[in-house]
């Protein structure tokens, strides 16, 4: 990989989950690195382990939540060992946040222009409480948001948006902070495809202006391939394949990168698509090995054996998968 | 099952619609008072279209675009302000409960959501057996029987009556819904965006799974959606809705080779894709801009006009009909 | 948490017993998450225990009805009166223990009648909400809600014979309204759900609808409510024994004891703290093993 210092580097982080019955081992051993100005997507489907992740990040997890190991470095520090005052500084001036659902991420009890003041307060980038400066910065985000008409928007209760318009100034709320990393999970999921398109286009174009590292977490691969720079698809708990955008696409090796490809209905045309049989596993009791193994149509007696390796088959494109590692294997094995 | 339709007939004569024709919508209309006086949501506003026997239909939009309230309001949940909908050719224009049973079991829904649409303190085996007996499919006591059969003709397995909603996937929970609308071997489905709270690996499977009934039941799908890519592979035919209206509706190949209205236009360019090969398919990028407005107040003129790129004067005066643009391909808008 | 949704199978269940013992392992443990609850519901089988076996468990059954013994009067705490005795001579720890049965009676006689009724009721109003049979049904709940239960029940014990039936009837009487409004609230939002109108699209019944369908769904509302409900109706019971229209002396009651005892405080503390120390540790003992069932029924969440 790169040799300059990540951006925000997580290494081997395991989360657990404890629940009826045991721990559930949602996270198991996720690597992930973000470079300055970078576009990454994080792919997968419902349960995979995605928003454990970002929770991680932002240290928002829920209070049944077990860090059992690893560590997340954001610029060289250690997030899960910093204090509440550092995690503050982090949380109000380098990290920022846009969720999947808006209307659950403003207080429909105050104004917008109010909760875009506060985020702008409590992040401490204004020198003391100069309540026009803090508003005109209000102003600006709202307009490179291009929202018609900033000054009647910030009068407005979020119930009087569409959630279009919501999500927007979501955006520029986490905008008006001028963080180096945003972090958008399933922004447009909730929104409709036109929709979808616009927010996508704010999205990228702001990011891509302001030199901001994004990691757009998402269960569409379409809008992954519209909005990434390189890839990482989860799969329960662990990244099974990592690589550029266009190889994702164009070459996928992991046998869940290919299903998932496979199972998205094409407006080619060429006809209903298989899926992919089974479900996700047991986080209480996973599978030894692989975790996919069970719904893999390529599964050997290998698979059970260990967790596959983080194999670069070809520069740049990692996979996790036994089938691109028999010489490996058989060194390893001596067969 | 197919084949009953001709006794019917008669009934179809007078509705002007044609013997295939399973559903006939007439210029349907649904509004919701809102609290000030005399503003309608005009949710549905004079839509017109049929299902043939044996045919899957995709009615799509976005939201707000009256798809679901079309649906309701076929099945009955909702009273219908003007308008008719004919059922092999019964009129059908009411409320769900002066409804008659056999109507009830010719006509089915499964819901968007399977978390809601079961009831999370009933198990399955009581859940599938309702309609059984409601409908006296079977005799009492081969009730569950009979329900572990239909979760067999779902994929799933007859052990899984045991088991609570909260128990399963959302796959499996959408499966046993259709097997509980399967129950009582209807001649038209709803199907009201069944897959859209779903994984992509997942609504494989149900779409196969609905397809392979479909074909082996002679059934009618109305399938509700906003997904187009889902439909491009599914559908017979493809209607479009905006804003309470039917903008476009036309033979699925037809539709994606050759769409005409500016706004099935912006919707194909919209979504995103996976292949190089679909990329060529969309149109030329028509920009999506604005964003639905209220059906409170609807635009003068064409609907759309606030966000068409190619508006002119007689797009905000006056509001385009349907045209029979090509053979089976209606289009309404003033430039085609 | 988002750990819920995942398309995995959590149970492998074949069989309807097993189903039952899986969902009993899976009810306590979420009751048992907070211990407090675990420690109320050890609270209420204790005294439950206490209430059945009062004639097997109190040192001095008899003490329990007309019983004089002047030379053991106004014993404080000692080895052989552990409570003390009063000024009868009778032992407090046996009466407390007798009127414990009679608290528990009161209180599971009232619930058992008003939480039927107002469940009843609510269901309908809920269901049927918006038409007339619902207006009727919420305004009639409205007067009753209006009526002070306490006040209601000092006029009804007052008029008839104070004692501990009527006390329970006039409770009962405004106390079903409670149940009707709390059931038909839930109702209401219950009936809007897809699976109540599937039941209905598919041609249901409205018994199967409310009954199966709907009550399902109050059920954890209904039994929380009813047990946290049992501290207050007991308290209630308390109060107009206190002011002598509950149990009449000779037969023990919580009220009447404090009463009786109140005039000899502080010198004869034992009369009246410990009578007081029972009534709270049964309202809280109900309340906390509320909590415990709130959490087991209401788990959304794993």
């Amino acid at each position: 990989m790169k040799q300059q210092q990540a951006l925000l580097d997580i290494k081997d982080l395991h989360v657990h989950f404890k629940v009826y019955g045991g721990y559930a081992r949602v996270l198991n051993d996720v690597n992930l690195s973000v470079f300055t100005g970078e576009k990454i997507g994080l792919v997968g489907e419902s349960g995979c382990g995605k928003t454990t992740t970002v929770k991680s990040i932002m240290r928002v997890l829920p209070k049944q939540a077990v860090i059992a190991g690893g560590e997340i470095l954001f610029e060289g520090q250690d997030v899960l060992r910093m204090k509440d005052k550092a995690l503050n500084v982090l949380r109000g001036q380098k990290l920022s946040m846009i969720f999947q659902d808006p209307v659950a991420a403003l207080n429909p009890v105050f104004t917008v222009g109010k909760q875009i003041c506060d985020a702008i307060r409590f992040s401490g980038i204004t020198k003391g409480n100069n309540k026009s400066e803090i508003r005109k910065l209000a102003v600006k985000a709202l307009k490179e948001c291009s929202m018609p008409d900033p000054y009647r928007i910030l009068d407005n209760y979020p119930f009087q948006l569409s959630g279009g318009m919501r999500q927007r100034v979501c955006i520029a709320m986490a905008l008006a902070t001028a963080s180096s990393l945003m972090i958008a999970d399933e922004p447009t999921t909730n929104l409709d495809v036109t929709i979808q398109d616009q927010v996508l286009h704010l999205i990228r174009d702001l990011v891509e202006k302001n030199n901001t590292a994004l990691i757009l977490i998402t269960h569409s691969l379409g809008v992954a391939r519209e909005m990434t720079d390189r890839i990482y698809v989860m799969y329960a708990g662990n990244i099974v394949e990592m690589a550029s955008t266009e190889e994702i696409f164009e070459a996928p090796y992991h046998p869940y990168t290919k299903g998932l490809l496979n199972s998205i209905p094409k407006l080619t045309g060429d006809g209903i698509m298989a899926g992919i049989d089974g479900y996700l596993p047991d986080y209480l009791n996973p599978p030894l090995g692989c975790r996919f193994q069970s719904r893999c149509s390529y599964a050997s007696e290998y698979c059970g054996k260990g967790k596959p390796p983080f194999i670069e088959v070809i520069p740049e494109h990692y996979v996790a998968c036994y089938r691109y590692s028999e010489s490996w294997q058989k060194n390893k094995l001596g067969v | 099952m197919g084949k009953q339709y001709m006794e019917t007939k008669n009934g179809y004569g007078q509705v002007g619609g044609k013997e295939e024709d399973v559903l006939i919508v007439r210029n349907m209309k649904k509004y919701f008072p809102t609290k000030t006086k005399g503003s309608f949501v005009k949710a549905v506003d004079d839509i017109s279209f049929s299902v043939r026997f044996g045919e899957v239909i995709g009615l799509v939009g976005e939201s707000g675009s009256g798809k679901s309230t079309t649906a309701y309001v076929v099945m009955g949940m909702h009273n219908l302000t003007a308008g008719s909908v004919f059922f092999r050719g019964q009129d059908i224009s009411m409320p769900v409960s002066k409804r008659s049973l056999s109507l009830k079991r010719d006509l089915k829904i499964v819901f968007q959501d399977p978390g809601t649409s079961l009831n999370p303190q009933r198990n399955i085996g009581n859940i599938l057996s309702l309609p059984l007996k409601v409908h006296k499919i079977v005799p009492q006591n081969e009730v569950f029987e009979h329900a572990g059969k239909l979760l067999q003709m779902v994929g799933l397995t007859p052990e899984t009556i045991y088991k609570y909603p909260r128990s399963l996937g959302g796959g499996e929970r959408q499966l046993v819904a259709i097997a509980r609308a399967l129950a009582t071997n209807p001649t038209m489905m709803v199907l009201d965006e069944p897959t859209s709270s779903l994984d992509v690996s997942i609504q494989a499977k149900i779409i196969n799974t609905l397809i392979d009934l479909q074909k082996q039941f002679d059934m009618s799908y109305l399938f509700i959606t906003h997904d187009m890519s889902l439909m491009r592979n599914i559908a017979d035919r493809i209607a479009i809705m905006y804003l309470g209206r039917i903008v476009e509706m036309s033979p699925t190949k037809d539709f994606f080779l050759n769409p005409q209205h500016p706004y099935t236009k912006m919707l194909l360019s919209s979504i995103p894709v996976v292949l190089d090969a679909e990329k060529a398919l969309k149109p030329e990028k028509i920009e999506s801009r604005g964003e639905i407005p209220s059906p409170v107040n609807i635009p003068a003129g064409c609907r759309f006009n606030s966000r068409c790129p190619y508006a002119y004067d007689l797009c905000r005066s006056s509001e385009p009909i349907m045209r029979e643009f090509l053979p089976d391909h209606e289009v309404a808008c003033h430039l085609c | 948490m988002t750990v819920q949704k995942h398309e995995y199978n959590t149970e492998s269940v074949t069989s309807r017993n097993q189903a039952r013992i899986s969902g009993f392992k899976r009810s306590w443990y979420m009751f048992s998450r907070n211990k407090i609850s675990v420690v109320g519901l050890v609270a209420v089988s204790f005294m439950v225990l206490l209430a059945l076996f009062e004639r097997f468990i109190a040192p001095y059954p008899s003490h329990a009805g007309p019983y004089v013994d002047f030379a053991n009067a106004n014993i404080a705490p000692c080895k052989e009166f552990l409570f003390g005795t009063d000024q009868y001579g009778r032992d407090v720890l046996s009466r407390i223990i007798f009127s414990i049965r009679n608290a528990l009676t009161m209180g599971i006689g009232v619930l058992c009648v008003a939480a039927p009724i107002g469940t009843i009721m609510g269901l309908l109003a809920g269901y049927t909400k918006g038409r007339l049979i619902s207006t009727i049904i919420m305004r009639v709940v409205d007067i009753f809600l209006s009526l002070p239960s306490l006040v209601l029940a000092l006029a009804v014990s007052a008029m008839l014979n104070p004692t501990l039936f009527n006390s329970m009837m006039a409770i009962t009487f405004s106390w079903w309204a409670w149940y009707a409004r709390l059931v038909y609230g839930t109702a209401s939002s219950v009936r809007n759900e897809y699976y109540i109108q599937s039941a209905k699209l598919m041609g249901a019944g409205l018994g199967h609808i409310i009954f199966r369908e709907v009550l399902p769904n109050c059920s954890s509302t209904i039994l929380t409510k009813m047990t946290l409900d049992m501290g207050i109706v007991i308290l209630m019971g308390a109060a107009l024994s206190f002011v002598g229209l509950g149990e009449q002396p000779p037969n023990p009651a919580l009220g009447t004891m404090i009463a009786d005892g109140y005039k000899f405080l502080p010198n004869m503390w034992w009369l009246t703290v410990f009578p007081a120390l029972a009534i709270m540790m049964i309202v809280l003992a109900f309340n906390l093993l509320g909590d415990g069932i709130s959490d087991m029924l209401n788990a959304g969440e794993v």
